[in-house]
């Protein structure tokens, strides 16, 4: 479905993900990991998974998601917690659909991820849940 | 005044407005996972992570979630697989193509270029490349996929599973630019098929719906990389209606979006760049909302509710200046969706597109239906793919849209009747209610020769699903 284009709207920067080669995505990354350098480290299967699914939205500020590495975008979501994310990234909110389209994701993956875009290393959650989704 | 300003000056006029009654327009708002079986507390609880689609309309509970990284990972999970068996790429469709509690295998892992040719002008993508990456990865050898669609979230292997198309008279389905496929069987086997090898099995996984095992490579007839320019403006329908024939040659590709209860559509228009071409104002993911939020502000007013709402978008829209999107081809085919929405569609023969558009506009408004999406109206060109929507005739594909919260099934069960009268044929990855009966009337020439080939290739139907069992009668 088309969206309905308007001269009017947005003063965000322009910068449609489907302008970002490989190698933006790999600058992006370099940028995100040394940024975050107190991040978990990603496994290989998670930074594939980083790359396919939560770039192509969280590098674009049309979206309307946070972007990452602008830590203002960050602040509203952190203070909901590490499992409050976790629920709204499973069943979709607002513009991100369920899953953030990573059928692939396990619990575990979707918490680094969590942790890593939000720059959330302090996260400290009662109900944390480590559980993993059946593999 | 901005558009914006004075469309939400006209919401501020409905809201305030106190009279009593409504003309039925009224939305019925529901739960976005209403369809699902799904709660909060499924985290707490430390239960198994659910699958969803994108329009959270479908779901599961999968036993075992797998994402191989490789054709040989993939082959090993086949072999040892339990129970109904079904992939997923991006989880972009609307139908329940990929729901099963048993295994689930993502092709996340399985992306990227392979190989390309450059005498040819073809490249070979595994399954599960995502569209966003074909573009960039394509233009890096000096080549560009010849039309995509409005939106490229999915894999090119959920695309070409369920014939996805874009819009123009003289192109094919993407699944009609497929030269040559890889496909893992359920017994474990890599099957090539092309038109010369394995013809029969290769006009059979053009358009398999996931049926025939897992695909892991396609190979694409492209062409040379090139630019787009896209140019958006807001017509009277009936206008373009009545010449849509050269509107529709006059471009490389076109298409409108009428806008229900209005005499006013968007025009999409794109051709080839030409020097001096500029962008002119932004796309606004957000502008569907905006129209939602002007209908049920002034629409429930009875007699004269949807004629505010047709003046006030005339008015918006009167001498706005036409939006223009210039650049690389696969930067202004798809476009940023964030608006999450429910959709059906139905291929009908391009020459009665009109008519049945028509019919449609005309039963929303007069049965009130809370449809305040704008519909799509998009052509293609015949292919000879044994279940494409486009299989033998020229298709008019018409696409219903529902917000996300409202309820779709409603509307849908009275729209979906004008498609049947029109011989329609259903999208594969979008909503509908057909089962086997009638699915095989709208493809006689090759029904039973594409099943013969499922048989073939998974004889015990491990891949099937409850949907693919109701839409194939297994």
């Amino acid at each position: 479905m088309t969206t309905i284009n308007s001269s009017l709207n947005s003063e965000r920067v322009s910068n449609h993900f489907s302008c970002l080669s490989f190698i933006t995505w790999g600058l992006l990354t370099s940028v995100v990991f040394s940024s975050y350098a107190t991040a978990e480290s990603l496994t290989e299967h998670q930074s594939q998974l980083f790359i396919n699914n939560c770039v192509q939205c969280h590098s674009n500020p049309d979206t309307g998601a946070p972007v990452i590495g602008v830590e203002s975008d960050w602040v509203a979501i952190k203070a909901k917690g590490e499992d409050k994310i976790l629920n709204n990234v499973t069943q979709g909110i607002r513009g991100m659909p369920p899953l953030g389209y990573c059928s692939a994701c396990s619990k575990d993956d979707f918490r680094v991820l969590i942790r890593l875009m939000t720059n959330m290393n302090d996260a400290k959650n009662d109900n944390h849940d480590v559980s993993k989704g059946v593999e | 005044m901005q558009r914006r300003q004075f469309l939400k000056s006209a919401i501020a006029i409905g809201t305030s407005t106190t009279l009593v009654g409504t003309t039925g327009c009224s939305t019925k708002e529901i739960d976005p996972l209403a369809d699902i079986n799904l709660t909060q507390a499924d985290f707490k609880n430390g239960k198994p992570l659910p699958w969803i689609n994108w329009a959270g309309n479908e779901s599961c509970i999968p036993s075992w979630r797998l994402a191989p990284k490789s054709e040989d990972e993939l082959i090993s999970t086949l072999k040892t697989a339990k129970g109904s068996i079904r992939t997923v790429g991006a989880g972009h469709s609307f139908s329940g193509v990929v729901p099963t509690n048993d295994t689930l295998i993502s092709t996340d892992h399985l992306a990227g270029l392979v190989r390309h040719d450059t005498e040819k002008m073809q490249a070979t993508f595994q399954a599960g490349t995502r569209m966003h990456a074909m573009g960039p990865l394509l233009q890096s050898v000096g080549q560009a996929m010849q039309n995509m669609p409005d939106m490229d979230y999915p894999t090119i292997g959920g695309a070409i599973a369920t014939s996805v198309h874009a819009t123009g008279t003289e192109f094919g389905s993407m699944s009609s630019t497929v030269t040559e496929m890889k496909i893992a069987t359920v017994s474990g086997d890599l099957v090539e098929c092309s038109a010369i090898k394995n013809p029969e099995i290769f006009q059979a996984a053009r358009a398999s719906i996931g049926s025939l095992g897992v695909v892991t490579e396609i190979t694409l007839q492209n062409q040379k990389s090139y630019n787009l320019t896209e140019v958006n403006k807001v017509e009277n329908t009936e206008e373009v209606l009545n010449n849509i024939e050269a509107r529709c040659k006059a471009h490389r590709h076109f298409e409108l979006l009428p806008i229900p209860y209005t005499s006013l559509c968007v025009t999409v228009a794109t051709d080839i760049a030409k020097p001096g071409d500029e962008n002119v104002g932004e796309d606004d993911p957000q502008a569907v909302n905006t129209l939602r939020d002007v209908f049920e502000s002034v629409a429930w007013i009875p007699l004269i509710g949807k004629g505010i709402y047709d003046r006030a978008l005339k008015f918006a829209f009167s001498g706005e200046a036409d939006t223009r999107r210039t650049g690389p081809s696969f930067n202004v085919f798809p476009h940023t969706r964030v608006v999450r929405f429910r959709e059906m569609e139905y291929t009908v023969p391009a020459e009665l597109g009109p008519a049945c558009i028509r019919e449609i506009l005309k039963t929303i408004e007069e049965q009130n239906l809370p449809l305040a999406f704008p519909v799509e109206y998009r052509y293609t060109k015949a292919d000879d793919i044994w279940l494409s929507m486009f299989e033998g005739q020229n298709g008019c594909s018409i696409s219903i849209h529902q917000f996300g919260d409202l309820d779709y099934k409603t509307p849908f069960a009275v729209i979906e009747r004008i498609f049947w009268k029109y011989s329609g044929r259903p999208h594969w990855g979008k909503i509908h209610t057909l089962g086997a009966k009638q699915l095989k009337a709208l493809y006689p020439k090759h029904w039973q020769d594409f099943h013969e080939v499922r048989k073939t290739l998974d004889s015990q139907g491990r891949l099937l699903n409850t949907h693919l069992r109701e839409i194939f009668g297994s």
